[in-house]
């Protein structure tokens, strides 16, 4: 078989804080496939924006900086050590990202079409070294992206400045910028998350389509467990600043094998009918500069026990194939029907959100 | 144009349980267009409601749907351009100075960021005390007893007061600001976004509070929310906004269940549920236009309306919010 497409192999990227070092990634493995869509998933602080921005050397170093032994591999190719100038090549080349607020990503002073043709003629310099597109040229296939990410009356709307659209219509913009180049990944970190509904909904489905038609492989950063569900083909869940569980989407909404996981199913309402309450996972998360020592979801874990003070790895786990946690509960699978869990019965007496059925 | 209030059957037939009561609110926003034209933008228009003693009303709707003006007119932090509000049977535009203050004693707010909100010079418990004796409500050692209650029933404990807001997390913060409106004793309780900052695991602890204290203290929410989720799990009634006007109104599980507005439809088919991939046949087509068109005649709804029956009547006139079973309102003629 060949090399995945992008390979990432115990990434560790901490930064000198106030509070002393902070640990926001501290040993993540994972590949991402041709053509696949991968989440990303976790709550707030752990570590998943800084992943993405570690594998394009995004991050302001210092404070930021990336531990040796980390490896980002591109086709095979090392990224951690590659050239600045080589760097500027992948992204937006190779690789493209896109973030949740398209107002930051985007220049206030030039119109989108511009921004948009810019970003093609700037992707054909660099990768046929055959200088600039004629400006004709580089309008006429920006405006065919315009139309292509779903924005009315393109000719005209290349004329706008990014505050004249509405904000869906700005992160249509910028998935017409990062895939006029058509980049075998597209790293989209909460891309939905500022919008509507509705207009999620919409932003999702021109995602999947494009990645369909272009081949891209996506590499999705979210919260939000809902869009998991309805893009991706593998989940990583992380837990301060580490994989806790890595599956297939089937496998992980239908048997979350690492108590975290299983915690936020059943804390995420439910639009189907009102639940009698919904799980807390105790306590808060952790400080990256102080993470609890063996198992970092210990202290807030129903079912730890005295193993948990040792460190487990990232281990086959569950029923399914390619499902992996890190939780000792993989040995003593036991310990899991017998304990309490969250806490939660639904009216009819069984246990809501985890399929141990 | 007044149209009936979105509100109870029990409710109308002797007015004992309504606390807060809206009737044909509007609010209009005068801006500057272009040379210097003055244009008027409608937030919210004939917007009618009531809130009963002890139970929770959402509104939900898209940013800039005008749920959040139509709090801040419940609220009387601005005067409507046109409606009333009521408290109890009071008009707030004829209460008196004595009224008015215990209408906003009785009447709390409860912010989306609870950081925002807080005075970050004050300890937990000078802000509480603070707000103990600017309404009077207690003194000496009787304060220091009600802080340790008050941040008890929130779920704090109390070393807490002794602590400034930076030195809390995001939840414990918003558990600060629920202690604070409950400080003075409210009735209603008007939370606007209150967990859309909040983690997951955090929302789920700051729900249960709001269901726990709702029970134990008898409160009334108006519940302002964008997240259709976190609306079913606390509402027993909801109204869904649409370019500042309630479209559709009833019981939360009947909405959930049968939604009648095709905008209401839209909305529950776009949300993304956390299921396993194989159950996707299970989520709803979402079939809706693109385009909110300015108009003026007409539904409002009707540049993205995907009803199999609309047709050129729908661009005739507004339609009326019309009751069409007892308790369940909607604004629409083809359903």
């Amino acid at each position: 078989m060949t090399s995945p497409l992008l390979q990432v192999r115990d990434l560790r990227t901490y930064f000198a804080t106030d509070r002393g070092e902070a640990r926001a990634v501290d040993g993540i493995s994972f590949d991402v496939r041709e053509g696949e869509t991968v989440a990303l998933v976790g709550e707030s602080g752990c570590g998943k924006s800084v992943t993405a921005l570690s594998i394009l050397r995004l991050l302001p170093e210092p404070p930021g900086r990336l531990l040796a032994g980390s490896s980002v591999q591109l086709r095979g190719e090392e990224l951690t050590s590659a050239a600045e100038s080589r760097l500027r090549e992948v992204r937006g080349g190779e690789i493209s990202m896109i973030f949740q607020e398209p107002m930051t990503s985007l220049n206030p002073v030039f119109t989108i079409g511009q921004q948009v043709s810019e970003a093609i003629r700037e992707h054909e310099a660099m990768s046929t070294g055959a200088g600039e597109r004629r400006g004709a040229a580089a309008r006429r296939v920006a405006i065919e992206w315009l139309d292509r990410v779903g924005i009315p009356d393109p000719e005209d709307r290349y004329g706008y400045y990014p505050h004249q659209l509405s904000g869906g219509m700005r992160q249509r913009v910028m998935i017409a910028m990062a895939l006029s180049t058509r980049p075998a990944l597209l790293i989209a970190d909460e891309p939905t998350t500022a919008l509507d509904v509705t207009v999620q909904r919409q932003i999702l489905e021109l995602l999947a389509s494009l990645q369909t038609e272009l081949g891209t492989a996506v590499l999705l950063i979210t919260h939000d467990l809902g869009v998991v569900a309805q893009v991706a083909d593998r989940v990583m869940v992380m837990y301060a600043g580490q994989i806790v569980e890595e599956a297939s989407a089937e496998a992980l909404f239908r048997a979350p094998q690492h108590p975290y996981t299983e915690g936020l199913l059943q804390a995420v309402p439910d639009l189907e009918e009102r639940r009698e309450r919904l799980a807390e996972i105790p306590g808060n998360v952790p400080r990256a500069t102080a993470w609890p020592t063996g198992c970092r979801f210990r202290p807030r874990c129903p079912y730890a026990w005295s193993r948990c003070r040792d460190v487990p790895d990232l281990r086959r786990s569950g029923p399914a194939e390619g499902s992996s946690a890190r939780c000792w509960l993989t040995d003593e699978p036991e310990r899991r029907s017998s304990g309490s869990g969250f806490g939660l019965r639904s009216p009819d007496g069984r246990r809501e959100g985890v399929g141990e059925s | 144009m007044i149209e009936e209030p979105v509100g109870g059957r029990a409710a109308s037939e002797g007015n004992g349980g309504v606390l807060l009561e809206a009737e044909g609110l509007a609010r209009h926003y005068a801006s500057s267009g272009p040379w210097g034209a003055e244009r008027k933008t409608a937030a919210v228009q004939d917007v009618s409601l009531r809130i009963l003693r002890g139970e929770t009303l959402a509104l939900v709707g898209e940013s800039g749907c005008g749920k959040s003006t139509t709090a801040r007119l419940l609220m009387g932090l601005e005067p409507p351009t046109s409606g009333t509000v009521r408290y109890r049977g009071r008009d707030l535009g004829s209460m008196s100075r004595t009224e008015l203050l215990e209408f906003r004693r009785r009447v709390q707010l409860v912010f989306q960021d609870p950081f925002g909100s807080l005075n970050p010079r004050m300890t937990v418990g000078g802000m509480l005390g603070e707000v103990l004796s600017v309404h009077a409500l207690a003194a000496g050692e009787e304060r220091g007893r009600r802080i340790t209650e008050l941040l008890g029933l929130v779920g704090l404990g109390p070393e807490a007061a002794e602590r400034y807001p930076h030195e809390f997390s995001g939840g414990q913060r918003q558990r600060i600001g629920i202690a604070r409106a409950l400080a003075v004793e409210p009735d209603v309780i008007v939370a606007d976004e209150p967990v859309s900052a909040l983690d997951v695991s955090i929302q789920a602890q700051v729900l249960n509070l709001l269901a726990d204290l709702q029970e134990r203290l008898g409160l009334s929410y108006l519940f302002i929310a964008h997240d259709l989720a976190v609306v079913r799990q606390v509402a027993d009634r909801v109204a869904v906004m649409y370019m500042g006007r309630i479209v559709e109104a009833s019981d939360a599980a009947t909405l959930y269940h049968e939604p009648l507005h095709p905008y209401t439809r839209s909305l529950l088919a776009a949300v993304p549920r956390p299921w396993p991939p194989s159950e996707k046949r299970r989520v709803p087509e979402l079939r809706e236009g693109a385009d909110p068109p300015d108009r003026s005649t007409g539904c409002p709804y009707l540049g993205r309306c995907r009803h199999p029956a609309r047709d050129e009547e729908c661009s005739l006139a507004l339609p009326l919010l019309e009751e069409r079973s007892p308790g369940r309102w909607v604004r629409c003629i083809k359903t």
